[in-house]
């Protein structure tokens, strides 16, 4: 004897509350993201905790061996020799410098020492937690 | 007439497949580009940096001050190669020390910002840099 099967009715999932999570992931990294260009210029570790606003006006070294201030390009005797009729900071003002951790250490202090002879006396090096730690 | 009677709202179905599209597009275009990570600042004092003219005349000299080198790898403390536990050590002990920090030409900013952040909670500790010149590595220890 054969029984007749009842009609399989087609299963509708309920979606909405996978959209409800999608829109809630959509709002945390809108609101806790930032988006921004990927620098070429890649800061130093540091242990330091002391969160500034990073102002526009940054000095970069950069990598290569380049310095570049204020959209030029410098070699270090060129910032040297040129910049050294320039004003760069108002006075009090705290100079930012963004320099790559594979710049060599020594040319961050010779860069230092052109910064003091144009009066500058705060300095702020951009540094990075490091998130394995 | 009956005109209105005749009218029978009809249930109007909204697909939402168009909106989950768009969502999870904007989803994982926010996961790929968002950034968490926050800049933070090292606090350098140009007083700190001490031109090499006005270095100790001891130093200028020759003389054993305490000259801390930064080496690719170790560091160079009163002339000579020791780790860098040793020298926080000994500086730990000491009271009102100043230092003098110099980078080695081949070390990159990445260690010395390392022994800076390992030098830095020691309290009484007086840091000074000095940029090295072609002509500063031949008078100093």
């Amino acid at each position: 004897m054969k029984f007749a099967l009842p009609a399989r009715k087609p299963v509708r999932e309920n979606i909405i509350p996978l959209i409800n999570i999608v829109f809630l992931l959509l709002i945390f990294f809108m609101i806790a993201g930032h988006i921004e260009r990927k620098s070429p210029v890649q800061p130093p570790v540091s242990e330091s905790r002391v969160s500034e606003a990073i102002m526009e006006d940054i000095l970069y070294l950069h990598a290569d061996g380049n310095i570049s201030w204020r959209n030029k390009i410098y070699t270090l005797e060129a910032f040297r020799t040129e910049i050294s009729d320039e004003k760069i900071l108002a006075e009090g003002d705290k100079l930012m410098i963004r320099a790559d951790q594979n710049r060599m250490a020594n040319d961050f202090l010779l860069v230092l020492e052109v910064l003091r002879s144009k009066g500058v006396r705060d300095v702020r090096l951009i540094t990075r937690q490091d998130f394995k730690k | 007439m009956g005109f209105f009677t005749s009218y029978k709202p009809r249930r109007v179905h909204i697909s939402l497949t168009p909106l989950i599209d768009v969502v999870f597009i904007l989803l994982v275009f926010f996961m790929l580009t968002s950034t968490f990570a926050k800049d933070w600042v090292l606090p350098f004092k140009i007083p700190e940096l001490v031109l090499t003219d006005e270095l100790p005349s001891a130093a200028q000299s020759g003389e054993t001050v305490n000259i801390l080198v930064v080496l690719p790898q170790e560091v160079k403390w009163r002339g000579e190669i020791m780790p860098l536990d040793q020298v926080i050590d000994q500086l730990e002990r000491g009271r009102d020390l100043g230092v003098i920090l110099m980078a080695d030409p081949e070390t990159d900013i990445a260690r010395f910002v390392n022994i800076v952040d390992a030098l830095r909670p020691i309290a009484t500790l007086k840091i000074q840099m000095v940029a090295q010149h072609e002509k500063t590595e031949d008078r100093l220890p």
